[in-house]
């Protein structure tokens, strides 16, 4: 009885996590996982109703051959990833995870590895004048010379070049979990640089700086402002 | 409780599921499973010490990378699991067992070749594939055939097909091999581990046929006539789903948790960094597809980029290695195979793998 009793528990957080993801809690699911996959939340809210629905209609006697006492851990595992979602709210990808994640080049300093092109869906974002770093990346060379403004955060290292600093977002397919740096050198503004990991809209012209071997997108800024973070803060 | 009242022309079903004398007591626990009880403790240790760590500041910004990577995995993962322990579920459910030995049991060869395309009919991926597997096995088909299936089935389908061309720039290439040497290596594997194990030394005692977590759902009715209607059989699929869920549930959640760990404190230069031959290459890969344990609808946009820095045979390997045999894979593998299969399995894929991608690299080093 009180296995079942459990059980229904975890089925309820469950389908209520997913349910809330999907309505209330959109800001969050955002930092998770690819807007094309949220229909995901919404099924998986479904079936665990469904299990709801027939195990509370299900009769007592066909569960619990395993007493509580050697099942409550297994069980209690299952609601592990809820208790973590307490960090969501502050939770970020930030300049420590650019750099371990990012490929790196023989003096330690972040290699741009091969990006795909965009995959033709719409750049998340708040302003529509925006160009995607993705796109800088794959057309640098037709794009050098033109105007362009950029929303990333940004990232001041000792093994920078001097007066640049990176410009970076992270681009994913699926989730959170597959995500990879997309980054391009921004020159520093005068006065105050921002602090690392800060959102930025950034306007200048782009050229291409070559950097230990690699060709890296830079725009030259004429004006480097704060930016709210976006709703949705990554590629695709 | 369950009974034996079938429909007059139906073939007689597997044993049902019945609880002993009619009324649940608690069963001894056994070594394993008190072993198992004890490593549970302590992954909720671990996990309970790093969430109370997460709020010092010195350990919060790490805790977030790992709150966000675990909370993505299993939002992503979850929903692919209930779908396919609902497959699962209606696989038992409906698909009568005389069905399943007629089509699978009369040529063992010709079963395995088959269960290797399965996955283009069911387009599974790898979070969702052990409660298919499970059931399938449940319902008698042959240990090397649904071995083969459970390789290939993440790789041998279209979506896969879909994200591998995407990611390559729509080189068709790419995604061919990827399949062709993915379907090779499952067919090999599951016809070598077909030799070697059978149901009674690879199965859990409970896969194996006629015991309880089967009931043969093709003729049995769960209770009375009413239970015969397709609504009553629906339910019982829902349960036998829901059971799936609460028994690789917890396997999965633990993958996903070792996987947002690797994923946020070991760096990428770490398997870029060893490239002084192309198989140190693919073996880095190799590991690095166990160890990140990524959807692999995901895999190859990872892969890609690696284009231009690590060889085509390396990346192949991540992308074929990854959906046969990762860190949550092989924990859910513990929910139906015994561990010297398990076991079996690390050694055989792994090293099929690697002789694969030696051999793309020595006969067609510029293919990708």
């Amino acid at each position: 009885m009180p296995t079942v009793f459990l059980k229904n528990c975890i089925l309820a957080l469950w389908a209520g996590f997913f349910i809330w993801l999907a309505t209330f809690g959109q800001q969050h699911l955002a930092r998770l996982l690819h807007p094309k996959l949220w229909w995901l939340v919404i099924c998986g809210a479904v079936v665990l109703l469904l299990f709801l629905a027939v195990n509370l209609r299900r009769p007592r006697a066909l569960s619990g051959q395993i007493s509580l006492w050697w099942r409550w851990p297994t069980l209690l595992i299952l609601v592990v990833p809820l208790a973590y979602c307490m960090m969501l709210p502050t939770a970020r990808f930030n300049s420590q995870t650019f750099a371990q994640r990012a490929l790196q080049d023989a003096e330690g300093g972040a290699a741009p590895g091969f990006v795909a092109p965009e995959s033709g869906e719409e750049e998340a974002g708040e302003g529509t004048t925006e160009t995607s770093l993705t796109r800088l990346n794959a057309e640098a060379a037709s794009l050098a010379g033109q105007e362009v403004e950029v929303v990333c955060q940004v990232m001041s290292d000792a093994k920078l070049p001097a007066g640049l600093m990176v410009c970076y977002r992270f681009r994913i397919t699926c989730c959170a979990a597959d995500a990879q740096p997309v980054f391009i050198f921004v020159t520093k503004p005068q006065g105050a640089v921002p602090a690392n990991d800060a959102w930025v809209r950034a306007k200048g012209r782009l050229s291409v700086y070559e950097h230990r071997g690699y060709a890296i997108p830079l725009v030259t800024a004429e004006t480097v402002a704060s930016e709210k973070e976006p709703a949705v803060p990554f590629l695709f | 409780m369950h009974n034996h009242s079938n429909a007059s022309n139906n073939p007689p079903p597997l044993p049902l599921y019945q609880p002993a004398h009619g009324a649940p007591g608690p069963v001894p626990p056994s070594l394993s499973q008190e072993l198992a009880w004890v490593g549970s403790l302590l992954f909720l240790a671990i996990a309970l010490l790093l969430l109370l760590l997460g709020q010092a500041p010195a350990w919060s910004s790490l805790v977030g990378n790992i709150a966000i990577n675990f909370l993505a995995v299993m939002v992503e993962a979850l929903p692919f699991m209930l779908i396919g322990s609902l497959a699962g579920g209606l696989i038992e459910v409906f698909v009568p067992a005389t069905w399943v030995e007629r089509v699978v049991r009369q040529h063992r060869i010709r079963a395995v070749l088959l269960a290797g395309l399965l996955g283009l009919l069911l387009p599974v991926c790898e979070c969702a594939i052990v409660p298919v597997v499970r059931r399938l096995l449940g319902k008698g088909v042959p240990l090397a055939a649904a071995l083969t299936f459970l390789l290939a089935g993440p790789i041998v389908n279209g979506i896969v097909a879909a994200s591998t061309a995407i990611a390559y720039s729509y080189d068709w290439l790419v995604p061919a091999v990827r399949l062709a040497t993915g379907y090779l290596i499952a067919v090999v594997v599951g016809l070598l581990l077909g030799r070697w194990f059978n149901r009674d030394n690879g199965l859990l005692p409970q896969w194996n046929s006629g015991l309880p977590t089967t009931c043969g759902h093709q003729g049995c009715s769960h209770g009375g006539g009413r239970e015969s209607s397709r609504i009553a059989r629906l339910r019982h699929a829902l349960e036998h789903a829901s059971d799936d869920f609460f028994g690789v549930g917890f396997y999965l959640v633990i993958g996903a948790f070792i996987a947002a760990l690797v994923r946020s404190i070991v760096p990428m230069d770490v398997f870029s960094h060893l490239l002084a031959s192309p198989w140190q290459a693919i073996l880095l890969m190799m590991a690095m597809a166990v160890l990140l344990n990524l959807c692999s609808e995901a895999d190859a946009f990872i892969a890609a980029s690696f284009r231009g820095i690590l060889p085509g045979s390396a990346q192949m390997a991540f992308m074929v290695l990854g959906p046969m045999l990762d860190l949550k894979l092989l924990l859910m593998y513990l929910s139906v195979f015994r561990k010297r299969l398990i076991l079996a399995l690390a050694i055989t894929v792994p090293l099929a793998v690697l002789l694969v991608m030696l051999g793309l690299q020595r006969f067609f080093p510029d293919l990708l």
